[in-house]
């Protein structure tokens, strides 16, 4: 579904992304782990052209998408959810919606879309006409994934869905991330927090100075206790 | 009493005008992020458009529209000129060139049209209605009147519509609105094309009350900016608010202190909201920007 060959991009004349190359198939959960500083948001940002990309290319369903408007991507079907959660803050609940919803490809069922959504986050329909800068944190991140859902995405990108929440908080979120999979959403998750990631993703890459250094194909009990250890820098007794 | 009115009714036409500039203010700042120092040259190119436009013996309300529009290519191009190529500097560049455009446009209208004020007269400046003892000249009623329509319809556009949306979401956020599909770059020309076209329209207004001449935009440039910073920068109702309210202070300071202490008056209402409130007289507080 979305293949990056050999791509090359960064801010200024520091290059972030030296050469990385991975791929995501249709109805996948891949992860992207990694510490702090080593490309992961910059490779999300490259892939939806907020930063160009210097050298390689990145295919989507067979197109090149390298040097498309970024504006353009979301009614390709590709949503991206930036860390920190950036959602509108002095704008309603209902109108982070919209916003997404205006640009959306498929413009027909945006009723089943908002009412899919409200299903995945209840709390979210009884806060419609709140300001989203009052939200909670988690509520916030639940605001922001919903934003990208009513867009109707093939394709989501995820950006540290864990970053300032609370253990509890996170786990739901990560459960409701598995049921979007399951809905047919492909999704490509960064997160620094790997041990909730490691729970439900299928393929990961661990990421490190700008390049893949490891990639599993399927995760058995083992090589978890593996990248545990040698990648992310954490001790498994 | 009559005088009070007098004066209450003055104030609201003076601010009805700077209402009308701020919110184009405003806007750009918002959007842009534009410190745009070449607005108040905008009302003077408004009016030096309705006054030729009556010299070729067009209707004073054809001649402000078509004025507006000139006001508003002119600032088509300038964005493409002046703006446009400095969107990824810092903002600092841009309200330098904002500044260079400004001292640009004043001279280039003196070289065209000579430093000598003009006059405009219609069929409103010459008229005044009489009620409850008070005269009031139709031209400023006319003022408030088309200000108050421009500034319902900018607020109902902002708020309502979906072009309106998209707007907001790109000056609170312009990454994250380009994701969600808004092409934030096409959104701050149109933005920039509106606010100096509304500008346009104030300068048609003013032109029948104040005369035309080249740097008649310098002082309602500084006007607008105090307006602005009273009601929050990038708040729209502020900026109304904050028009009407610095024309009350200068009508009520030229009626009952001096008019030569009117802008004294106004600027140190500007630096006391600074002190006490510098958001913003209108801006609540804010939820935090996580």
């Amino acid at each position: 579904m979305l293949k990056i060959n050999q791509v090359v991009s960064g801010y200024g004349d520091i290059k972030v992304l030296k050469g990385i190359s991975l791929h995501v198939n249709e109805g996948e959960i891949v992860g992207i782990l990694g510490a702090n500083g080593v490309g992961k948001t910059t490779l999300l940002k490259t892939i939806s052209n907020l930063i160009k990309t210097r050298e390689g290319t990145i295919t989507y369903l067979g197109q090149e998408i390298q040097n498309s408007s970024p504006h353009k991507l979301i009614s390709m079907g590709i949503a991206h959810v930036p860390q920190g959660r950036h959602i509108f803050s002095k704008m309603s609940v209902i109108e982070n919606l919209q916003i997404s919803m205006d640009h959306a490809n498929k413009k027909s069922n945006g009723k089943d879309r908002l009412s899919y959504v409200f299903d995945l986050f209840p709390r979210l329909k009884e806060r419609l006409k709140q300001l989203g800068g009052t939200l909670s944190g988690g509520e916030q991140q639940m605001l922001a994934i919903a934003r990208a859902l009513v867009a109707g995405p093939k394709l989501i990108l995820l950006d540290e869905p864990s970053m300032g929440l609370a253990p509890l908080v996170v786990q739901s979120m990560f459960e409701t991330i598995q049921q979007i999979a399951k809905d047919g959403t492909t999704i490509l998750l960064v997160e620094q927090n790997a041990v909730a990631a490691l729970e439900i993703v299928q393929r990961l890459y661990v990421m490190d100075m700008g390049r893949t250094v490891y990639e599993s194909q399927q995760i058995t009990n083992q090589e978890l206790d593996k990248i545990k250890e040698v990648y992310l820098g954490m001790s498994v007794s | 009493m009559t005088e009070l009115i007098q004066i209450i009714v003055n104030g609201m036409a003076n601010g009805a005008l700077y209402a009308l500039i701020a919110l184009g203010l405003t806007l750009i700042y918002g959007v842009m992020n534009l410190s745009n120092f070449a607005q108040g040259e905008f009302a003077m190119i408004g009016a030096f458009g309705t006054y030729y436009f009556m010299q070729m013996h067009m209707n004073y309300l054809m001649a402000m529209i078509l004025s507006l529009i000139v006001a508003g290519l002119i600032g088509f191009v300038i964005h493409i000129l002046a703006f446009h190529p400095l969107r990824k500097s810092e903002p600092l560049n841009m309200m330098l060139s904002s500044l260079g455009v400004s001292v640009l446009l004043v001279n280039l209208s003196q070289y065209l049209f000579s430093p000598n004020p003009k006059v405009v007269s219609n069929s409103f400046s010459e008229d005044s209605i009489q009620a409850f003892g008070v005269f009031l000249s139709q031209q400023r009623i006319l003022i408030v009147i088309v200000s108050l329509i421009l500034c319902g319809f900018t607020y109902w556009l902002l708020e309502r519509s979906k072009f309106g949306r998209s707007v907001r979401a790109a000056s609170l956020d312009p990454d994250t609105a380009t994701l969600y599909g808004i092409p934030t770059n096409r959104i701050a020309f149109i933005t920039f094309v509106f606010g100096v076209a509304l500008t346009g329209i104030a300068g048609g207004l003013t032109a029948p009350i104040y005369n035309v001449y080249p740097t008649m935009g310098i002082s309602l440039t500084l006007k607008a900016f105090v307006v602005v910073v009273l009601g929050g920068m990038g708040n729209i109702p502020g900026a109304i608010m904050g028009g009407f309210i610095v024309g009350l202070i200068e009508s009520f300071s030229a009626g009952y202190v001096s008019t030569a202490f009117q802008d004294v008056i106004v600027f140190s209402a500007l630096f006391l909201v600074l002190i006490i409130k510098p958001e913003g007289i209108l801006s609540k507080v804010q939820g935090e920007k996580v």
